[in-house]
């Protein structure tokens, strides 16, 4: 790892980059996963009155504001330099920072669905503002050598803490604490974005540095938004957010798999998933590191194939409560697509292009895939199918995505080998 | 699941498939659970399993670990292969009850026609016994590494040398296919179509650890005899056994290190296609113009 270079040397502000950013983007994934995306959950149908079915096309609305919001504001970094300006991507994550802070403050008080609707169409603007301004520090704060390791560390701690912390799904102990880990937050942002700390001037010009500011997949040449390369990752990852969105939407249904492991009231549940995220997370992030990105995503395909055939099997032939392996082996295989998530995008990415293609990677492949299926189980919801029938839909799926990655490596490199045939010695 | 129940799942999933007649198979794997019938035969991995008082069960049982009450009827066989099962008075089992291991309380007035098949394994070695299988485990190895180690000199040193070298990207390797494979092949086992499968597949998990366990022989013997890659292998191995069999002595971490060291050499055979060629991270590219 380049971080223990820096260490040797002594180079702390460049480590201190290296904190800031794996504090930001877990903290924000963990805010997506807790108040977002669970909270939510609890605010729409206890507080509000919603039935499951508004509060879940409330949810789809987020994913495509926010989609929208970080397409938008992805573009406009990169065209106005934005990307490439420490200073001013501090100070407009301070701007969103506040404002999630009122909007996570003002949540328990929602009453009336329209009240609910304005706060969801707030909250996606700041979520898709966040996104490719919170990567868009990358190219600033972590070398590209050690954006795998980097991406496990804030993958690690977000999925640990929102497994540990909050065990009650309920949006007043989630504003509670969100507030109370925010408001630091702000302080301690505003200082970094107004105070202009001179550690920060240093790290400022890391991004003209090729060992920053070029990632992994952007060597020798930049990767084009409109290339092969790009649109099969988004496609990909596409893939494996919409497999996930749409089996787990059926799980969290289902009390048995739901109350046994995710809700269960047992805290030593929670913490050995928990565990079992940091650990995937290390694993993914050492893979990440060492093997080429295709390998990485038959992993994670296969591993959600595997899971769901093991879900299937359990609702046809286990008795009683479901056992662990099974969300153990989920909490593994999603660690391994967030990571990859988080490491991805800055690796095909340059100063000039991280904020677009974050927020294509971020907006398309992560929140438009859950639109998506949040719009394809409330279908099949309505279409009253199975359980059993709607977990097997996931599993070919995967196993089709899956197979699908092994074909077109294969056909890639019969193109490249054909290729090499075709050129005059 | 308990890794170590995975050879008896195997072979209980052998047992039913020679049942005629088995169709569906239910399984238990953890938590207090009630037994009812609905499938042709019940597999208890763990846990708790009760056959209720009043209740009749149409099913086979198989018991591989857990602890399994009965106070109804069970309209199969019963088979132990560890565990610990409880029959009250009002307990009763229409078939056989046939153990291999594990332990019964069988109360009086309980129909439960308990047969010991074959006494279980006991834990405890005299140190003849033990001294007796570590001879004949270091007579095993010696052949082997002799023989890879002679034969095979440039694999086992590529692999030893992605142990050496890549330490962590191996044992990530060799920790996630052990996990993965060895929970598939459960579940295919379950299928019972693809028990065969399965037991092929467990078979050459076996033949890749014990090529793991030969690499880091070759890599500790190399030290001692580099110029001779088969007599390096066979001493190499008897020294990791028996360096193996001294942690072992000392309490959880003894019997880590030594599985520590497997999976990184599986992780390393994996890597290098067991060694047919070196494994080189990928290395970040110059920036063109």
């Amino acid at each position: 790892m380049q971080a223990t270079t820096y260490l040797r040397e002594r180079q702390w502000p460049i480590l201190l980059g290296y904190g800031l950013f794996v504090s930001v983007l877990a903290a924000g994934y963990y805010y997506n996963l807790t108040f977002v995306q669970l909270g939510l959950i609890d605010l729409g149908t206890r507080l509000v009155g919603l039935t499951r079915f508004q509060v879940s096309v409330g949810m789809a609305g987020l994913a495509l504001v926010a989609v929208v919001v970080a397409l938008a504001t992805g573009v406009a970094l990169d065209r106005y330099g934005v990307s490439r300006d420490l200073h001013a991507k501090l100070r407009l994550l301070w701007g969103i920072v506040v404002v999630q802070l009122a909007l996570t403050l003002t949540a328990p008080f929602l009453q009336t669905a329209t009240q609910f609707g304005a706060w969801i169409v707030l909250c996606a603007a700041a979520i898709g503002a966040g996104m490719p301004t919170t990567f868009s520090l990358v190219v600033d704060f972590v070398p590209v050598a050690d954006r795998g390791p980097v991406a496990a560390a804030a993958t690690a701690v977000a999925y640990f803490l929102a497994n540990v912390y909050p065990t009650q799904w309920q949006i007043e102990s989630f504003s509670l604490i969100m507030s109370g880990a925010m408001a630091p937050a702000v302080l301690v942002l505003g200082y970094l974005a107004f105070g202009r700390p001179t550690f920060l001037d240093r790290l400022a010009r890391n991004h003209e540095r090729p060992e920053f500011g070029i990632g992994r997949f952007c060597r020798p040449t930049p990767v084009r938004t409109r290339s092969y390369a790009f649109l099969s990752a988004v496609a990909l990852l596409f893939g494996v957010y919409f497999i996930d969105s749409l089996g787990f939407l059926r799980i969290i249904e289902t009390p048995a798999y739901i109350y046994t492991s995710w809700q269960s009231p047992d805290f030593g549940v929670h913490l050995l998933i928990g565990g079992v995220h940091v650990v995937t997370a290390a694993m993914a992030g050492v893979l990440y590191t060492n093997f080429r990105r295709r390998w990485l995503f038959l992993l994670v395909f296969g591993l959600f194939g595997f899971t769901h055939l093991m879900y299937v099997f359990d609702i046809r032939a286990g008795i009683g409560d479901a056992p662990l392996l099974m969300p153990l082996f989920y909490s593994g295989a999603v660690s391994f697509y967030t990571v990859l998530n988080f490491a991805i995008w800055p690796d095909m990415s340059t100063p000039e292009t991280i904020g677009r293609h974050a927020a294509i990677g971020v907006g398309i492949a992560g929140f438009l895939a859950t639109f998506l299926s949040t719009a394809v189980v409330l279908y099949i919801k309505t279409e009253e199918v199975g359980l059993v029938s709607h977990l097997t839909v996931v599993d070919a799926l995967s196993l089709l995505f899956f197979f699908l990655v092994l074909v077109t490596a294969y056909a890639h490199r019969m193109v490249g080998l054909a290729g090499e045939r075709g050129e005059p010695s | 699941m308990r890794p170590e129940a995975v050879p008896l799942l195997v072979v209980a999933l052998l047992l039913i498939t020679a049942q005629p007649g088995v169709e569906s198979i239910s399984t238990v794997v953890d938590g207090d659970q009630r037994i009812e019938t609905g499938a042709d035969a019940v597999v208890v991995l763990d846990g708790n399993a009760t056959v209720a008082a009043g209740t009749t069960v149409d099913a086979s049982l198989y018991v591989l670990g857990g602890t399994v009450r009965i106070d109804g009827t069970v309209d199969g066989r019963v088979t132990q292969m560890a565990g610990d099962v409880t029959a009250s008075s009002s307990g009763r089992v229409t078939g056989s009850y046939d153990v291999y291991g594990g332990t019964q309380t069988v109360a009086d007035g309980a129909d439960v026609p308990v047969e010991v098949v074959a006494e279980p394994f006991t834990q405890e070695r005299s140190p003849a016994e033990a001294a007796g299988l570590f001879v004949m485990q270091a007579l095993g190895l010696v052949v082997a590494g002799f023989i890879v180690g002679r034969r095979y000199d440039a694999l086992l040193s590529n692999v030893s040398d992605s142990i050496r070298h890549h330490p962590v990207v191996s044992v990530t390797v060799g920790l996630l296919a052990t996990v993965t494979l060895l929970a598939l092949f459960v579940f295919m086992a379950f299928t019972i179509v693809l028990i065969p499968v399965t037991v092929l597949g467990l078979v050459g998990g076996m033949l890749v650890y014990l090529y793991a366990y030969t690499c880091v022989g070759y890599l500790i013997g190399r030290r001692l005899r580099p110029d001779q890659p088969g007599l390096a292998t066979a001493v190499g191995s008897v020294l990791f056994l028996a360096a193996s069999d001294l942690l072992g002595l000392v309490p959880v971490v003894g019997g880590l290190v030594p599985l520590l060291v497997l999976l990184t050499a599986a992780g390393a055979v994996a890597i290098t296609y067991f060694g047919l060629r070196e494994f080189h991270p990928p290395t970040l590219a110059a920036v063109g113009d």
